[in-house]
């Protein structure tokens, strides 16, 4: 598992974490959300051993990263907008990945034939996608314990992104712990079954995705008085009035809210189903961000 | 690390090919082309072929060590399970694995065609030329790894480089002016025809080109060592082997601090201002007051020409430092504290 307590990170004068803890449990596929700016690629380059922690531990399998050869052996990062040098092909870079970690070639050869690549041409005349692809099909065939994904889905068409995402599933069913910092929350929903949730400077939110979304959820109310959201006798995460009828998104426990709700007679009560992207959006904008 | 290294230099086998290659022809062009009329004239052509190779001694670490420079490609390497030394090893030892092969290829064929081509040299002597030129090389090719991976950018690393290669002479430039002008005893060590330039890391190279050249051509005793008296001969010599210990010296500490000082290499610096001690921030202000103080010795519109140019490329220097144009007032006291040192320096030259 990876395991970061109480973890600190600054560049120069700027922190850019402040005593985080995260913890991914081993064999899970975890999503890493935040706004622009929020350090979801730094984490990654922490956990990766690129950057070295100012202060608190990260663990993986209970090991130190930083300089720890034979922890990293176990990890593989493929971050944004990976490097290469130039008149590097699909076939150099195998060859590179099978220095230092056990290479299925079977599974590299299996994607590249999938996503039609030519081993043979140099990276650079390829577009953005098919980089990409290239580097997924290498990450899968290195097949590491942890595999740390940044934009994992950016630059991919749908059918490389369903092919990439069965990919992934394939791996966690082999013991991989996978970490998968995106934007793309809909993808995420699809194979993640936790999250964390990074902002301000530290992990506001840590856990299962399923029991978040329990935790959350968003209903549609309309009154014969005409009520404005403030009148409403409990507290809520975000609300909208458009007409007569409220949007409201809270937290808490549904049952007892929904009955304070019944209370008031309401012309309209209609659960609106939640997603992970509408979590995020309510969990950020009550925090400030874009408001 | 092995496996790394075995992937490294087969990764470097193209790049090795064409500059045996060119390292080759070049030599063998100049060797056809130029006709020994004087056994002296191998000068013309093993000159280049040790300026060439040089050059690919300096030049080479720039290229090596260029993934430290860029966020992307230290993403990468840093991210690989090989720690930083074992990855900085390796690429060192590629790099100087490509030098040296392709010098030897090229030096072995050139000393087939000059022997073929000109009996008369004593090409025996191009053993020991080999083998000792692989030492000058070495320490180009350490002195510029070192210099070029002070640095957190490509352009500030070869300004280093530069700077490196030049900042000794400069300061006993200035330190031989001292006892000049204050008519200290001749500084043996110092006061000769060669002077400040033996204390370049060049210096090893030309001189084993030059020594073991006259050796090959026989005109070792035309060589202008001869012409001093035995006394002058004696500083001349003593200075020779200062410089080649002074460089040999500076390669080992090179060395060793390339290797030493990685540990403390940070990936989040890739890109950002290079602030090492060994940079700019040393650097500047030693050639701004040297350079200055050596302007300085008279009162001709020439010299005025070299004091503005010196501030001012001072100052440009330090702006590339810097990345910005907007100075606060710590940094225009970091310029004008070496401009007014460098000028008060040349103040007392004049007295």
């Amino acid at each position: 598992m990876i395991e970061i307590s109480n973890m600190t990170k600054r560049f120069g004068t700027k922190t850019v974490f402040k005593n985080a803890d995260i913890y991914v449990e081993k064999g899970s596929i975890c999503g890493l959300v935040g706004i622009n700016g929020a350090g979801k690629s730094t984490l990654m380059r922490i956990i990766s051993g690129i950057l070295q922690p100012d202060g608190g531990e990260v663990l993986v399998d209970g090991e130190r990263v930083y300089e720890n050869e034979n922890v990293k052996k176990k990890i593989f990062l493929l971050p944004d907008d990976p490097y290469y040098d130039s008149g590097v092909t699909g076939a150099k870079l195998r060859n590179l990945y099978k220095t230092f970690y056990t290479f299925d070639d079977a599974i590299f050869n299996y994607y590249i034939g999938k996503f039609c690549l030519d081993l043979s041409k140099p990276l650079r005349n390829f577009s953005k996608g098919m980089k990409r692809q290239t580097f997924v099909a290498a990450a899968l065939a290195c097949k590491p314990e942890y595999l740390l994904l940044d934009e994992a889905f950016d630059g991919l068409d749908p059918l490389a992104r369903l092919e990439f995402k069965r990919g992934l599933i394939k791996l966690q069913e082999t013991g991989t712990t996978i970490l998968i910092a995106s934007h793309a929350l809909r993808e995420l929903e699809d194979i993640c079954d936790s999250f964390v949730l990074i902002d301000n400077n530290t992990v506001k939110v840590c856990g299962k995705i399923e029991n978040a979304l329990d935790n959350i959820f968003k209903l549609q109310l309309a009154f014969e008085e005409n009520l404005e959201p403030s009148d409403l006798p409990f507290k809520y995460v975000s609300a909208e009035k458009n007409g007569r009828v409220i949007t409201v998104v809270v937290r808490g426990d549904k049952e007892r809210i929904k009955e304070t709700i019944a209370a008031l007679k309401p012309l309209i009560m209609e659960e609106i189903p939640m997603d992970f992207e509408d979590m995020f959006i309510e969990e950020v904008t009550e925090r400030g961000y874009l408001k | 690390m092995k496996k790394y290294f075995l992937y490294e230099i087969k990764k470097s086998l193209p790049a090795a090919g064409y500059l045996t290659l060119s390292m080759t022809a070049w030599y063998l062009i100049l060797i056809l082309l130029f006709s020994i009329t004087r056994l002296e004239d191998i000068f013309y052509n093993l000159v280049p072929l040790m300026f060439f190779a040089g050059a690919v001694a300096v030049l080479s670490p720039i290229k090596i060590f260029t993934y430290r420079t860029k966020k992307r490609s230290v993403d990468l390497y840093y991210s690989l399970p090989l720690s930083h030394r074992k990855i900085l090893t390796v690429k060192f030892l590629t790099g100087l694995a490509v030098l040296y092969a392709s010098y030897t290829v090229a030096f072995f064929i050139g000393m087939a065609a000059s022997a073929i081509k000109t009996p008369e040299l004593n090409a025996v002597y191009y053993i020991p030329l080999y083998f000792a030129s692989l030492i000058p090389l070495y320490i180009l090719y350490s002195v510029s790894a070192f210099a070029f991976t002070r640095a957190y950018k490509k352009t500030d690393g070869i300004l280093f480089i530069v700077f490196w290669f030049a900042v000794i002479p400069v300061v006993l430039e200035v330190i031989d002016r001292i006892f000049y002008v204050y008519g200290v005893q001749p500084n043996y060590l110092l006061n000769c025809v060669i002077n400040a330039q033996a204390y370049s890391p060049t210096y090893p190279l030309s001189f084993v080109t030059e020594y073991f050249g006259g050796l090959i051509s026989n005109s070792f005793d035309k060589i202008w060592w001869y012409e001093f008296t035995p006394a002058n001969q004696a500083v001349v010599t003593a200075n020779i082997i200062a410089g080649l210990t002074l460089n040999a010296l500076l390669s080992i500490g090179a060395t060793a601090g390339l290797f030493l000082l990685e540990k403390h290499t940070k990936a989040e610096n890739a890109g950002q201002i290079s602030d090492s001690l060994f940079g700019y921030k040393t650097m500047i202000p030693i050639y701004t007051v040297c350079c200055l103080s050596l302007c300085i010795s008279g009162s001709t519109a020439l010299n005025v020409v070299a004091v503005v140019m010196t501030i001012l490329i001072s100052t440009a220097i330090t702006v590339i430092y810097k990345r910005t144009v907007k100075i606060g007032w710590k940094q225009a006291v970091a310029i004008a504290a070496p401009i007014v040192a460098g000028i008060a320096l040349g103040a007392l030259f004049t007295l």
